[in-house]
C-alpha cells in the first residue's frame, strides 16, 4: 500500500488531497457537533434561531460525520489502490471538495427544513442538494476512473488482497448509485420526508457494503503490520470479502420484485443488512483477534494494534447491540455508534500507517495513543448509554430533555460520551497537523523535495472559488440577520411565531410521514412518527386517530381504544375516531360496543364517504352476530327450563 | 495550434486593446439615452479572456498562489461585472396602502439577459411612517409589509430607506416618494363589476400645493378631476411631526362641467356610470432593485484585496526591509 504511494508522486498528492478533505470533513463535523450542543446551553438557546439551527446543525454534523467522511476515505482507498493520477481523478476531487463547499454553506441561506430521513439526512435546499448530488458525483467519478487501474494492478499481483476489497467496494457503491436512480424512478426528487425516507433506503443499506468491505480491508492491511505476515490465506481472505459482497446481489432482485413505497421493499433491504452486512466482518475479526492473542505481547505493543483493536471491540459491540433492536428506540442509535465508530477507527489508523509514505513523520507517539483511546471510549460510552436509554424504551430523534428525564445516569454518560469522541476528532487534527510539520526520514518526499515548483493553479482555483462563494453568502445573508435582530428584539410576538411557524412545519413533517408509513403498514415507524406529532401538539385529535389505527396494526387493541376515545373527547364530529373504535372494539370481541361506534359513524358520514359501505356491512355483520348470540342465549335457556 | 492563440490573448497588447475598448465602453455608456450593455459587457468579458489566457500561458501563475489566486478573483469580478449588466433590473412602482404588488412597473430599466421573477413577487404595502424634525427635515422611513418568501410562506416586516425587503433576488426599498391617495369605486352603467381603484396624488410634501390629479375609470371616457383639499398643518416646520394622513379633509372632483366636493362615502355621477368616493389613504413609491451579482463583486473584490496583500506581504518579508 504504502509502496504505491512512494512510487507515484501524482496518487500521492491526489491520495494527500482526498485525506486533507477527510480530515476537513471531521473537522467540519465537529465544528457542527459543537453547535449543536451550543444551541442545547442555556444562554444561547434562548434564541429562537438556536433552536431552529439545531437540527440544521445535527443535520450537517451527521452527513460531514458520516456520508462526506466516509465517502472521502472510500475515495481516497480507490486512488490508492488504483495509483497514477489524471485528469478525471482531479475533476472528481474538485467536484466532490465544491459539493461539500455547498453543503456547507446550505444552512446560512434562507431557513432550509432539516430532513432527518435515516442514513442520508439532509437539508430541503436547493443549494444542500445539489451540493450533495456534486459530491456524490464527485466520488462516483473517482470510483468509476480508479477501476480500470485497480483490475489491472490485481491481475499483475494478485497477493494484494486489499485491492480485491477496495474493488467489491466500488462495485458496492456503484450497486448503490443504480438503486437510488431506480428509486428515484418512483419517488422523484422528494417535497417531504417521507419521499426522503423511501429515496435513500435501499441505497443508504448499500452503503453499508462499501464500508463493511473497506473496513475489512483496512483491517487486513493493519492486521498484517501488527501481525508482521498475512493475517490469513490469501483464499480465506478472497473468500471472506467475497462473502461480505455477495448480499449487494439481491439489490436488483428487491427493486425487481417490490414497488419502493412498499412494506416489502423496506423489509427486504432491512434483512440483507441484517443478515448479510456482519458474519463476513465478524468472521474476519474473531480470525484477527486470535491471530494477535497467538502472537502475544509483540502484536499488541505495536501501535497499529490499539486503532484495530478498539474497531473490532466496536464492532462486536455493535452487532449484539443490533441483535436487540426492538422497534424505533435508541437502540438502534447506539448499534450505529457502534459500527459507525469500528469503520472510522479503522480509517484513523489507516491514516496513522500511512503518513510515513508521504514523508510525515509516524503516528504521534502518546498523543495519537490518546487520541485513540479517547475516541473509542467516547464511541463505546455512547453506544451503551444509548443502548441503555434504547432498554428503556426512549424513542430515537427525541429531544434531549425528553432523554434525560429517562435516565439522568444514562444520559450524563451519553454527553460523557460525545465529549470524549468530539476530543478524539479534534485531537486527530492535532496529531496529523504535528506531523505534517515533521517531515520524516523515509518516504517520498524526502527523494523529491521541491515543492515550490508545485502547480498551484488547481489549488488556487478551488481555493479562490470557495473563498468567493463564502464570503459572498457571509454579504448576502448577514445583513438580513442583522437587520432581523432588532425586530426580534423589539416584537416578542414576532418570535413566539416563527417558533410556531417551525413547529407547525414539522407536525406536517412528522404526521405525512406518519400517513405514508401507515399506508406502507409500517405501524412501528408510523407510531413513532405520530407519537411525535402528538408531543409536538397533544390536542390534534387527527394524530389520536391516525395514532390509534397504527396501534390496531399492530394488534394492541386497548390503547388503540383509548386514542380513538381521546380523540372523540377533543371533537365530538372526528368520523374516522368513531370508525377507528369501533375497529378496536371489535378487536376486544367487544361487539356491542364495536356496532354502537359503527352505528354513529354510519350516521354522521356522508352519503358519498368511501368507507360508509364498508362500515353499513359491519353493522349488518354484527347486528346479525348479536342476533345470533341472542337466539343461542335463549335457546341454551330454554333447552334448560325444558330440562328442570 | 491553439496554444499560439491563447498566448496571443495572453498578450500585453491586447489587454491594452481591451483596456481601451473598455474605456470607449464607458463613454457610450455615459453618452448614450438607449441601452448600452453590450458596449461594456463585450470589453469585460474579452478583459476576462485575456486573464484567463495569461493565466493559462504564464509560467509564474503556477507557482504564485496569491498572484495567481488574485488574477482569478479579477477574472471573476471582470465576468461579474459583465454579467451584471445583462441582467440587472431597476425598477420604481407606487404602491397605496393596503394595495398588493402587481409587477407592473412605472418606470424600469434591465439588461437584456434579466429573466427574473419579477411576476412571482407578492407584497402589499401595509402602511408607513415617517417622522420629520423640525425644519421638514425627514427622518428615517418605516414601512410594514407582508409578503409571501420563496417558499410560500406569508411573512411581515418593515423596510426603509436602507433596509430592503429581499424576494426572489428583488430588493424593495421605500424612496423619498409618498403621497395621498384617494380610494375610489366606480360603478359602471354598463353593468359589470364594480372597480375599486386609488388615484396617486402627486408626492407630498414636495408638490404640498398641487394635491390635484387627472385620472380616467376604468372602461369610461370621461376625465375626472379631483384635488385633495385640507387645513390641518401636516409637517409643521416648526416643531417635530409625523406624516400622516389628514383627519378633516375634502376632495373636490370636477368632472366635465359638474364641480362636487366628496367626502369618504359620497359619490357623484358621470355620464357612464357613478364614481364612489371611500375614502383617504397614504402611497408609498418604492425603487426596486435586481443585480444577484452584487454579493459576489464584494466577495471577489475583498478576496482580490487580501490576496494582494498576502503576495505583497510574501514578497516583502522575504528580507527584513533595512
Amino acid at each position: 500500500m504504502e509502496a504505491t504511494l512512494q512510487e507515484n508522486p501524482g496518487a500521492r498528492r491526489l491520495v494527500a488531497g482526498w485525506l486533507k478533505f477527510a480530515l476537513g470533513a471531521l473537522a467540519l463535523s465537529t465544528v457542527f457537533a459543537m453547535l449543536v450542543v451550543g444551541t442545547r446551553t442555556p444562554l444561547l438557546s434562548g434564541f429562537a434561531f438556536a433552536k431552529e439551527f439545531f437540527r440544521s446543525a445535527l443535520v450537517l454534523h451527521v452527513s460531514f460525520a458520516l456520508t462526506v467522511w466516509f465517502f472521502v476515505c472510500a475515495a481516497a482507498m480507490w486512488t490508492l489502490a488504483a495509483g497514477g493520477a489524471g485528469p478525471a481523478r482531479r475533476a472528481a476531487l474538485a467536484l466532490a471538495y465544491a459539493g461539500a463547499a455547498a453543503m456547507t454553506v446550505a444552512p446560512f441561506v434562507g431557513t432550509p427544513l432539516p430532513v432527518l430521513s435515516n442514513y442520508v439526512p439532509v437539508l430541503d435546499s436547493r443549494i444542500f442538494l445539489f451540493g450533495l448530488v456534486g459530491f456524490v458525483a464527485g466520488v462516483a467519478l473517482c470510483g468509476a476512473a480508479a477501476t480500470g487501474d485497480i483490475v489491472r494492478r490485481l491481475k499483475a499481483d494478485p497477493h494484494d488482497v486489499w485491492r480485491f476489497g477496495v474493488l467489491l467496494s466500488i462495485a458496492a457503491m456503484a450497486m448503490a448509485l443504480v438503486s437510488l436512480a431506480a428509486s428515484m424512478k418512483t419517488t422523484g426528487v422528494p417535497a417531504e420526508q417521507s419521499g426522503f425516507e423511501l429515496l435513500f433506503w435501499g441505497p443508504g443499506h448499500l452503503l453499508q457494503f462499501v464500508h463493511t468491505l473497506l473496513m475489512m480491508t483496512a483491517w487486513i492491511v493493519l492486521g498484517e503490520r501488527v501481525l508482521g505476515g498475512a493475517v490469513a490465506s490469501q483464499r480465506w481472505l478472497y473468500g471472506l470479502l467475497l462473502l461480505a459482497a455477495l448480499p449487494i446481489l439481491a439489490a436488483p432482485i428487491i427493486h425487481i420484485l417490490y414497488p419502493v413505497e412498499g412494506p416489502e421493499f423496506r423489509r427486504a433491504f432491512t434483512s440483507i443488512m441484517t443478515w448479510g452486512s456482519w458474519p463476513a466482518a465478524v468472521l474476519l475479526a474473531t480470525r484477527i483477534l486470535l491471530q494477535m492473542v497467538r502472537a502475544g505481547r509483540a502484536a499488541w505493543s505495536k501501535p497499529e494494534a490499539l486503532p484495530l483493536g478498539l474497531s473490532i471491540l466496536l464492532l462486536f459491540i455493535g452487532c449484539i447491540i443490533g441483535a436487540s433492536i426492538r422497534g424505533e428506540t435508541t437502540m438502534v442509535t447506539a448499534h450505529y455508534h457502534g459500527t459507525v465508530g469500528a469503520v472510522t477507527l479503522a480509517y484513523m489508523g489507516l491514516g496513522y500507517y500511512l503518513l510515513p509514505a508521504f514523508g510525515f513523520s509516524t503516528s504521534g507517539g502518546r498523543l495519537a495513543r490518546w487520541q485513540l483511546s479517547l475516541y473509542g471510549t467516547g464511541l463505546l460510552l455512547l453506544a451503551f448509554s444509548l443502548a441503555w436509554l434504547g432498554s428503556m424504551g426512549a424513542l430515537r430523534k427525541t429531544p434531549h430533555s425528553e432523554l434525560a428525564a429517562q435516565s439522568t445516569m444514562a444520559f450524563s454518560a451519553m454527553q460523557l460520551g460525545g465529549l470524549l469522541s468530539l476530543v478524539g476528532d479534534i485531537l486527530l487534527v492535532v496529531c496529523i497537523m504535528r506531523s505534517t510539520r515533521q517531515r520524516g526520514d523515509s518516504g517520498a518526499e524526502k527523494k523529491q523535495p521541491q515543492s515550490r515548483s508545485r502547480d498551484v493553479r488547481l489549488r488556487a482555483l478551488a481555493l479562490t472559488s470557495s473563498l468567493v462563494v463564502m464570503i459572498g453568502l457571509t454579504v448576502m445573508y448577514l445583513p438580513t440577520w442583522l437587520n432581523a435582530s432588532p425586530e426580534v428584539k423589539r416584537s416578542e410576538d414576532a418570535r413566539v411565531a416563527h417558533v410556531q411557524e417551525k413547529t407547525d412545519a414539522e407536525i406536517r413533517l412528522r404526521f405525512e410521514q406518519g400517513v405514508a408509513m401507515l399506508n406502507a403498514k409500517e405501524y412501528e415507524h408510523a407510531l413513532t412518527a405520530f407519537h411525535r406529532v402528538l408531543q409536538l401538539s397533544p390536542s390534534l385529535p387527527e394524530a389520536h386517530v391516525n395514532t390509534g389505527f397504527a396501534l390496531i396494526g399492530l394488534e394492541r387493541y386497548a390503547i388503540a381504544r383509548d386514542f380513538f376515545e381521546s380523540a372523540i373527547e377533543l371533537r365530538k364530529d372526528q368520523l374516522n375516531a368513531y370508525y377507528g373504535l369501533a375497529m378496536a372494539l371489535e378487536g376486544l370481541k367487544d361487539i356491542p360496543g364495536a356496532l354502537g361506534a359503527m352505528r354513529t359513524y354510519v350516521h354522521l358520514a356522508p352519503a358519498e364517504d368511501a368507507y360508509r359501505i364498508r362500515a353499513e356491512a359491519a353493522v349488518w355483520e354484527w347486528e346479525a352476530k348479536l342476533t345470533e348470540e341472542r337466539d343461542k342465549t335463549l335457546a341454551v335457556k330454554k333447552a334448560g327450563t325444558a330440562v328442570r | 495550434m491553439i496554444w499560439q492563440w491563447i498566448s496571443k490573448l495572453a498578450s500585453l497588447k491586447f489587454t491594452l486593446v481591451v483596456l481601451v475598448l473598455v474605456g470607449t465602453g464607458v463613454i457610450i455608456s455615459y453618452r448614450s439615452e438607449g441601452t448600452t450593455t453590450w458596449a461594456l459587457a463585450l470589453p469585460l468579458f474579452l478583459f476576462s479572456l485575456n486573464l484567463f489566457a495569461a493565466i493559462l500561458t504564464n509560467p509564474v501563475f503556477r507557482r504564485q498562489m496569491p498572484l495567481l489566486m488574485f488574477h482569478l478573483a479579477l477574472i471573476a469580478i471582470v465576468l461579474l461585472v459583465a454579467v451584471g449588466r445583462l441582467s440587472y433590473l431597476k425598477g420604481r412602482i407606487e404602491l397605496a396602502e393596503g394595495e398588493e404588488f402587481s409587477a407592473r412597473l412605472a418606470e424600469v430599466e434591465k439588461g437584456p439577459w434579466h429573466w427574473g421573477q419579477l411576476d412571482q413577487v407578492s407584497f402589499s404595502n401595509e402602511g408607513f411612517t415617517i417622522e420629520y424634525a423640525p425644519g421638514v427635515q425627514r427622518g428615517k422611513t418605516v414601512n410594514s409589509v407582508r409578503w409571501r418568501d420563496e417558499q410560500g410562506t406569508e411573512k411581515r416586516g418593515v423596510i426603509g430607506d436602507m433596509v430592503a425587503l429581499s424576494v426572489h433576488g428583488y430588493n424593495f426599498y421605500t424612496s423619498h416618494n409618498k403621497g395621498f391617495a384617494p380610494i375610489f369605486t366606480w360603478h359602471p352603467d354598463a353593468g359589470g363589476p364594480s372597480v375599486a381603484g386609488a388615484v396617486h396624488l402627486p408626492a407630498y410634501p414636495r408638490h404640498e400645493y398641487s394635491q390635484a390629479q387627472t385620472w380616467t375609470p376604468p372602461g369610461s371616457k370621461s376625465n375626472v378631476w379631483v384635488m385633495l383639499q385640507f387645513d390641518e398643518v401636516i409637517l409643521d416646520p416648526e416643531k417635530a411631526s409625523e406624516f400622516r394622513v389628514p383627519t378633516e379633509h375634502k376632495l373636490v372632483v370636477r368632472a366635465g362641467e359638474e364641480r362636487r366636493e366628496l367626502g369618504p362615502g359620497e359619490s357623484i355621477r358621470l355620464p357612464d356610470g357613478v364614481l364612489e368616493y371611500n375614502g383617504l389613504r397614504s402611497w408609498m413609491g418604492y425603487t426596486i432593485f435586481y443585480d444577484f451579482t452584487l454579493p459576489w463583486l464584494l466577495a471577489s473584490g475583498v478576496l482580490a484585496v487580501g490576496c494582494m496583500a498576502w503576495y505583497f506581504w510574501r514578497k516583502f518579508s522575504v528580507r527584513p526591509w533595512n
